[in-house]
């Protein structure tokens, strides 16, 4: 008759481990791990709502650090290029990006590899302040020409920028709030009043796309878990990639157990 | 309860009622676990036998399966498709032969219980006793005799019991030296290339699935598996034995057979042949749902679960091995083509459904 070894037989940390300790803090929450949507593919419209989800989640995260006037290292605001925390600037390119074997740091090309970054944030100079003010003097003028309107509030409006994937308004209303942060760095011009006084449009703006993608994942439950699904694997909701949910349709409600 | 669940065994029941129960284990003998372990050796030589015999002899009838799926289970069992374990349930009270009461082949749970939590109690509480348990070990080499890098093991996510028995697989898998991927069955994608793919949009190259293939067989993909066949586990040729039709068919092929019960298709053929006590099952159900128990027409006993069927089968009843007024059921374990461990559940209906009581058992 055959045996058990005496060897130790379940690996503490191991996949088992792992999938016991979700379970009991899943059970100790009252939570079930997945949703029931089973039947579901990506559409070209979850896609869309999945880019323009994660394009709000990260303005939202932002807004309390520029509102405090802090820049993060790194950030990109198109007009300007990339925000370099220690130069306290912006620059066309990105800190550390290499170029026939230079490298690009704090507005200047090094011959050899910069030191990553001491700052992760910082506030930007008065020069940079001075420069974000035109440019959303010029981005302003730009909206209003485009929508011929007078105030560029307009919360329909469309605009060039889409690098955070809301439109300018959205760019905007973050100019805004790294000037608003910065009140005593700089001398406000007529970019920084006009803001002031179409902000709260702007924000009506970015607030009826974020009803927008509350609307639509309330339509198509299983969209929240494409979401999950790519926050998970850092894969972005795409369509045309694997459809799902050709399995597991049947008896969803009764286990396997005891079979 | 800390200990089984620090092994993973998380739905061990409640203190009322409980699931692990190691208050009463069973005492084998060396002879009685080896009788067993024998008859489930054998038991699993029939099966095969059977299967040949259905392809060979175009038995496809008999089990009711259906023409579109006989050319996919043909190729199957002639290609001879991975494996990896299944369960006989069978009763002894320790007289005469043990009987076959089903096979488990596709789906079988209980798995941890099995493997690992009866013999963590074994250590701890009788460390000088035995055990019919090479599980684990088995289940390693099994998966080491594969020759992927990656194993992906799905189930329905939301049913805890399913993802603790796919989550003992993968750690005997990575033990095996595989990287594993755990999935529901819905995130299983298709690719326009024709594989099936995980949420990686990796392809998958083996898939062990704790679903029964008579829902797969439902549901949209099975249209897609064609070529992909060969990659699932367990295949597609254990749909011939997790059917309980092939009960019948075993007594039909082999009548007599001490291992086997008398078992027909109709009720009236099994009164024929003077059967007063018998047991009425769908040819698929899980957890004793549908089953019935007769004494002279008489119901005896009945399976609280949903019945998956309406296509019965009808079997002789066999005498169940009874202490403390619950009766057990044996499982014998299969790992390829091996007997590799003995379980327990006792219950005190003789019909055992998913909250019988798992016991561990040691042989002194």
């Amino acid at each position: 008759m055959k045996k058990h070894g005496d060897h130790t037989r379940i690996r503490k940390g191991g996949i088992l481990h792992w999938s016991t300790l979700c379970l009991l803090a899943s059970s100790s929450v009252g939570l079930i791990s997945c949703d029931s949507e089973t039947t579901y593919t990506a559409t070209a419209e979850d896609a869309k709502m999945a880019k323009l989800q994660q394009s709000l989640d990260a303005f939202e995260s932002r807004k309390s650090q520029l509102m405090n006037g802090l820049v993060e290292h790194n950030f990109e605001l198109e007009g300007l290029g990339f925000y370099h925390a220690e130069a306290k600037d912006f620059f066309t390119y990105r800190y550390g990006q290499e170029k026939d074997g230079k490298w690009f740091a704090n507005g200047e090309w090094l011959d050899t590899e910069p030191a990553r970054c001491a700052a992760s944030v910082s506030h930007p100079s008065a020069d940079a302040l001075s420069k974000i003010e035109q440019l959303l003097e010029r981005e302003q003028a730009l909206a209003t020409e485009s929508n011929g309107q007078s105030n560029g509030s307009n919360p329909t409006a469309t605009h060039h920028h889409h690098n955070h994937g809301m439109g300018g308004m959205g760019t905007m209303l973050m100019m805004y709030w790294m000037l608003s942060g910065n009140r005593s760095g700089y001398m406000p011009g007529a970019g920084f009043r006009n803001a002031q006084a179409n902000q709260q449009g702007w924000q009506q703006n970015v607030n009826q796309q974020r009803q927008m993608v509350n609307a639509h994942a309330a339509a198509n439950p299983a969209y929240n878990r494409l979401v999950q699904q790519s926050k998970a694997s850092g894969a972005p909701v795409t369509q045309g990639s694997s459809v799902r949910g050709g399995f597991g349709t049947s008896n969803r409600n009764r286990s396997t157990w005891g079979s | 309860m800390q200990r089984v669940e620090e092994s993973g065994l998380v739905w061990h029941g409640n203190s009322t009622d409980a699931y692990w129960n190691e208050n009463e284990h069973l005492v084998f003998t060396l002879e009685a676990a080896e009788t067993l372990e024998a008859a489930a050796n054998e038991l699993h030589a029939l099966c095969l036998d059977a299967c040949e015999q259905i392809i060979r002899r175009d038995l496809w009838h008999k089990l009711g399966i259906p023409e579109d799926l006989q050319s996919m289970i043909y190729t199957s069992w002639g290609c001879q498709d991975f494996s990896l374990y299944g369960r006989f349930d069978l009763s002894w009270d320790g007289t005469g032969t043990p009987k076959l009461l089903e096979y488990n082949a596709d789906t079988p749970t209980s798995l941890l219980e099995a493997a690992v939590i009866q013999w963590d109690w074994l250590k701890d509480c009788y460390p000088q006793s035995d055990q019919l348990n090479s599980l684990h070990e088995a289940l390693i080499a099994r998966w080491a005799s594969l020759p992927d890098p990656l194993i992906h093991l799905a189930c329905a996510w939301e049913l805890p019991e399913d993802r603790q028995t796919i989550a003992y697989l993968a750690e005997t898998a990575e033990q095996a030296g595989k990287q594993v991927q755990l999935m529901d069955m819905s995130e299983i994608g298709f690719s326009p290339s024709g594989r099936f793919t995980d949420t990686q949009e990796r392809e998958i190259d083996r898939l062990f699935k704790l679903y029964p293939w008579e829902w797969v067989v439902q549901e949209t993909f099975f249209a897609a598996i064609g070529q992909e066949r060969s990659r699932f586990i367990e295949p597609a040729w254990k749909m011939l034995l997790s059917n309980k039709a092939i009960l019948p068919l075993l007594w039909e092929l082999n009548p007599g057979h001490p291992l086997l019960l008398p078992a027909t298709r109709t009720r009236d053929e099994l009164l024929s042949i003077g059967t007063t006590q018998w047991v009425e099952k769908p040819i698929f159900g899980r957890e004793g749902g549908g089953i019935t128990l007769y004494d002279r027409n008489s119901i005896v006993a009945k399976g609280l679960g949903e019945s998956e069927s309406t296509d019965m089968i009808y079997q002789q009843r066999a005498p169940m091995f009874q202490a403390n007024a619950k009766h057990f059921v044996w499982g014998l374990w299969m790992v390829d083509d091996n007997c590799c461990a003995l379980s327990a559940r006792g219950d005190s209906s003789p019909i055992t459904g998913n909250m019988s009581r798992f016991h561990p058992h040691r042989i002194e």
